[in-house]
This record gives structure tokens, sequence and C-alpha cells, in this order.
């Protein structure tokens, strides 16, 4: 039997409940490749920056970052799915679907701007410890070193 | 980097007083000091006699590159643990030249300078550093240097 139909044979309350979760793990699922994938894209610049110019290493860090950063919006996507209040029609199926999108969205904006900090924490890392580029008067030849 | 030379004047009070704090830093690489004063210790460094003159601190890389002068505290601060940012600002054409006064305020570890810094602009720096805004017991070593530098 088709799913759909199977959907809109069950009672209007447990289908408002059902497609309230559908809508709202597509959304969600939605969001979080589009940030992800603006993260992966515009940080890679400040990874290659802050690995001085080693782009493997950098594309293997971005990586990295993206695999948490799927793991930690998505675990949390799926454990807020059961909190919040119950769709019972049409109005509290949207209210309910704009509280636990919205909720989604706060920890997806709170993970960008840890990925920013951590991005630019490297970034100030690897330029702080970088030699300074500084006048050589001549050289000599060390001798027992 | 493995070893950095810091090569000094002993009957310099600025150089030795910079040896001795460099001494008490935590460091990413060894430092190791020679004293103009040690022939046999000198004579590892062929053709260093001509960079001795005017010059109470020379560094020297491990590939031979020497750095006298300013540029031997800015190498210096560039192998310590959490004077990175101070070596890379110091190395600005602008600031280079204050280097030995830089060099002269850290040795009075004073916790309040690293939050000055942070602070500060290159400029802000550079008159700060011009104008040693410590207090007036610490002003004299500062001065001694700032002189040596003119």
């Amino acid at each position: 039997m088709n799913p759909l139909l199977a959907l809109a044979e069950i009672e209007p309350r447990t289908a408002a409940t059902v497609w309230t979760y559908v809508a709202y793990l597509i959304i969600s699922v939605g969001l979080t490749v589009w940030v992800a994938r603006t993260l992966h894209k515009n940080g890679k610049i400040f990874l290659v920056d802050s690995f001085h110019g080693n782009e493997p290493l950098a594309d293997s860090v971005n990586h990295l970052l993206i695999v948490g950063f799927y793991l930690i919006n998505i675990g949390y996507v799926a454990l807020a799915m059961k909190y919040g209040d119950k769709a019972t029609d049409a109005g509290t199926a949207l209210e309910a679907l704009s509280t636990k999108v919205g909720l989604v969205l706060v920890v997806l904006g709170v993970m960008h701007f840890f990925n920013l900090f951590i991005f630019s924490k490297m970034r100030h890392r690897a330029t702080v410890n970088r030699p300074p580029v500084l006048p050589v008067a001549g050289y000599v030849k060390v001798t027992g070193a | 980097m493995k070893t950095i030379y810091l090569l000094f004047d002993a009957k310099s009070d600025a150089a030795l007083r910079w040896r001795a704090w460099l001494d008490g830093q935590t460091k990413r690489c060894a430092i190791a000091f020679v004293p103009y004063q040690a022939p046999e210790s000198m004579a590892r460094f062929d053709g260093m006699e001509s960079f001795c003159q005017g010059n109470d601190l020379i560094a020297v890389g491990d590939d031979g590159a020497v750095y006298p002068g300013a540029s031997a505290y800015v190498f210096c601060l560039a192998v310590l643990e959490g004077f990175g940012e101070w070596s890379q600002r110091l190395a600005a054409p602008d600031l280079l030249p204050k280097a030995p006064i830089a060099g002269a305020l850290l040795t009075l570890n004073d916790r309040r300078l690293n939050r000055m810094l942070e602070g500060l602009s290159d400029q802000q720096f550079g008159w700060f550093l011009e104008n040693q805004l410590l207090s007036p017991a610490t002003s004299t070593t500062i001065k001694l240097t700032h002189e040596r530098c003119r």
C-alpha cells in the first residue's frame, strides 16, 4: 500500500503530528546541509592560510570539522523531534513546526559561530607562530653544531 | 629550527638582563648562549667578527643567518611560547629599531605589558615604547637601553 495513502487514512490528529515531523526533518536536515556546505566552501581559505598553504591538510581538517558539524546538528535534530507540543490541527502543526525549526536554526547559528571561532583561533595561532620576516645581516658558518 | 645561538657581550647590562630573562622563558627551540668573551665558543662562528662591533647581541639561526642588534631581540622572541605576537609586531620596519626597548620592558616581567599590547595599534605601541609609560622606578633601566638605541 502507498504510504501516503496510508497516512491519509489515519486519524487527523495523528496525521498532523506525522506531517509536522516529516516537514521538520526535511527542513532541518536541509538547513544543516546548506550551512555545512557554506562552512566547507568558505572555511577552506582560512584553513589553507592557517596551515601555511598545506592544502591537503587544510582539506582534511575542513572535512573532519564538517563531519563533526553534521553529527552534532543531525543528532540534535533527531533528539529534539519528540520534544514540544503535539500538533492537533493545521494551526498547532505550524506552531510546533516553527518552534522546532526555530530551535534548530538557533543551534545551527551557535554551531556556525563556534566553527568561525575555531577557524579564526587557528588562523590567529598560525599567524602568531609564523617566523617574523627580519632583515638578515649576513651568513656565517656554524661549526660543531 | 632546532637551536638558535645568542651571542652576547657579557660586559653589557642590557645583554645580560636579556639573557637571564630568556633563560626563564618557555622556548619552542633551544637557545645556546655564547658570550663574546669566550673565544673558543666564538671560534665556532666563522666570520662573526665583523658583526660583533657595535652590537651587544647577535642571534644566529641554525642555517647561519645573522640577526644583529634589534633583530636579535625579535628573533629570540619568535622562538618563545606566548611572544609570537610581540615578534610579529616588532618585526615591522617602523617598530624594529625599538625592539631593544621592548626587550628591556619585557625583562621587567610586568604582567600589564601583554594586556597593553593587545589594546594598542602598531603606531600607539611605537609611541608607548618611545615614551616609557611605566613607573619612574623602572624608567632608568629602559632609558639606558633607549640611549643605546639612538
